[in-house]
């Protein structure tokens, strides 16, 4: 175990994208909240938050949709940053040479193997939820002073009505099922990774995209590129529950009452339990990371 | 004596080249043993057999464990320091002292830094700052800092000055090598390290020509400066190698008795590289 955490801290050290990028995505929408607080960019939002005809459900509604929307970028910047990640993560130290130097280490092939597993399917969500968290917290505080200069008052217009709790608990939720629905694609990408030489993003396109045309040529179907683009379209229509996921949510306020209602009536998680494709896709992982931890064993095995 | 790495009929093949044909040999405890041969030879290869790298037939036992199913168990009783085994360049060096130090149970951190304080290598520096002499005393520093019973050593000294080489082999000699320890090292700086081996093993074509210790290798091999009257008498006999230098015939002969030599010419025991050249041409014959 203390190998692993090690080895995991390895990755951070030398991957600092991992944590570079939203820390200076961050410092972004800091530095953007404090120049619109100064009115050096049209300020929609204060506007909003001063008008009084807005009622506090709708508050609520649209407090719940920012914090969303926040999660909802750093997870996009951060998938990014995690393919690369992956992509790179077992051709990294037999590019720079230095693969020798880790496996005189008395670590095996598949401590290794996990440990940068374990940097994409833990390290970077919990860092892109933790420092989301914080940049969300520290934006209510920009908002606590534009609110206070302006003569209202923050308590009941940013912070009484925030959902954060709610919201983050089912972001969190949301996080744990989509790192399991992607971890086939994550093996996949370590698999490539590990027997490249270069070009990996290429090795990485190339033999999905054989497979699909060749499918569509020879037998007319489109399974394949189906079951990819299912796999890439996310879980969550597995995942929530029926109300949210078919997208009836029509205003704010109505996002508001879902956001309030008991977890358990938002989250279903029996039909992604039910799916023969959450498992497929498990066992499907299971194939590639063995495969990768195979190749980082024997590969490479020039005279 | 213990036996520390004893290897039976390791055979490599990569396609139609035989890196390793049957080679069969044993490493006892508390030896430097050098393993010489020209570029292809399989040197190489042995030594990613004995460090679980590479797949190969024949049985092989390190320490009593098979490499190539418990890797990570016979790596921590080997180090291993190669000219092709670079440390990342993106390390500080405090963190490659803490990374060896968490996942190696038998580094004493304590004595790598001991070491580095001797040197000009600082904890805050980039390894990619450092020049080549200092990542490899970097690298011999972590190594030294480590208790194993094997340490292979793969052209460690190749591309340093002068002085880099000559004190990485004093402080290999001095502070680290005793008679629980056991080095394996290939180079091709024969010269260098022909002083400190304990025993010597030639390899040529993925075949084990020579195996002897240094003790022996005196009393098996004698090279003579032949007197002229006695060249072709002397030639007779099967010297392994003749050459002229200085008008004088240097023959080399294998496995005679020296006392037949006598009034023959001056008898002196050959250098590891006049040896080399003699035993690799004549296998090449």
């Amino acid at each position: 175990m203390k190998t692993l955490i090690t080895l995991v801290r390895r990755e951070a050290w030398e991957h600092s994208a991992i944590w570079l990028v939203p820390v200076v995505m961050s410092l972004v929408l800091l530095v953007l909240a404090v120049m619109a607080s100064f009115g050096l960019i049209d300020n929609v939002s204060v506007e909003v938050m001063t008008d009084h005809s807005v009622d506090a459900r709708e508050l609520t509604g649209g407090l719940a949709a920012f914090n969303f929307a926040l999660f909802g970028w750093f997870a996009m910047v951060m998938s990014v940053v995690a393919t690369f990640y992956l992509l790179d993560c077992l051709l990294a130290d037999r590019k720079d040479r230095s693969i020798l130097f880790w496996k005189s280490l008395p670590v095996s092939d598949l401590k290794t193997v996990l440990s940068k597993l374990l940097t994409a399917a833990v390290l970077i969500p919990l860092i892109a939820f933790a420092v989301s968290l914080v940049t969300h917290v520290l934006l209510l505080i920009v908002g606590t002073i534009d609110l206070l200069v302006l003569g209202a008052s923050p308590w009941e217009m940013l912070w009484a009505p925030n959902p954060i709790f709610s919201t983050s608990a089912l972001v969190f939720y949301a996080m744990i099922v989509q790192v399991l629905w992607y971890l086939p694609l994550m093996g996949y990408l370590m698999l490539v990774s590990a027997f490249a030489k270069r070009a990996v993003m290429v090795w990485a396109v190339i033999p999905p995209l054989v497979i699909s045309v060749l499918e569509q040529q020879l037998l007319g179907t489109r399974h394949f590129a189906t079951l990819i683009a299912d796999r890439l379209g996310g879980v969550f229509p597995l995942a929530f529950d029926v109300n949210v996921r078919s997208g009836n949510v029509e205003s704010l306020g109505e996002l508001a009452d879902k956001i309030d209602s008991p977890l358990s009536e938002v989250i279903n998680v029996a039909p992604l339990l039910q799916s023969a494709g959450f498992w497929l896709g498990l066992v499907v992982a299971a194939g590639f990371i063995a495969g990768a931890v195979y190749l980082r064993r024997y590969g490479d095995d020039s005279a | 004596m213990t036996q520390l790495v004893s290897a039976r009929g390791l055979t490599k093949n990569y396609g139609d080249l035989k890196a390793l044909n049957d080679v069969s040999f044993d490493i006892e405890e508390g030896r430097i043993v050098g393993l010489i041969g020209p570029n292809g030879a399989g040197k190489t290869t042995a030594l990613k057999a004995i460090l679980g790298l590479t797949k190969f037939d024949g049985d092989l036992e390190v320490m009593g464990l098979d490499p190539r199913r418990q890797r990570a168990e016979v790596m921590q009783h080997v180090c291993f320091i190669a000219d092709v085994a670079v440390l990342p360049r993106w390390m500080r060096v405090s963190q490659a002292l803490y990374l060896v130090e968490q996942v190696h149970p038998r580094f004493d951190r304590s004595k790598a830094e001991e070491f580095l304080g001797r040197t000009d290598v600082r904890m805050k520096s980039k390894i990619s700052s450092l020049s080549k002499g200092m990542v490899t005393q970097l690298h011999l520093a972590l190594v030294m800092a480590i208790d194993a019973r094997l340490l292979v050593l793969d052209e460690p000294t190749l591309g340093l000055d002068i002085l880099f080489r000559k004190e990485f082999y004093r402080l290999l000699l001095n502070d680290y090598f005793d008679e629980k320890r056991t080095i394996l090292i290939t180079t091709h700086q024969v010269e260098e390290i022909e002083h400190l081996l304990t025993d010597l093993m030639f390899v040529n074509q993925g075949k084990l020509v020579l195996n002897s210790s240094m003790d022996d290798l005196a009393e098996r091999y004698a090279e003579i400066a032949v007197h002229p009257d006695k060249v072709d008498e002397l030639r007779s006999w099967g010297p392994i190698s003749e050459q002229q230098s200085f008008g004088r015939t240097i023959m080399l002969f294998e496995d005679k008795p020296l006392d037949r030599f006598k009034g023959c010419g001056e008898l002196r025991v050959p250098s590891i590289a006049d040896l080399f050249v003699a035993k690799i041409k004549a296998t090449r014959k």
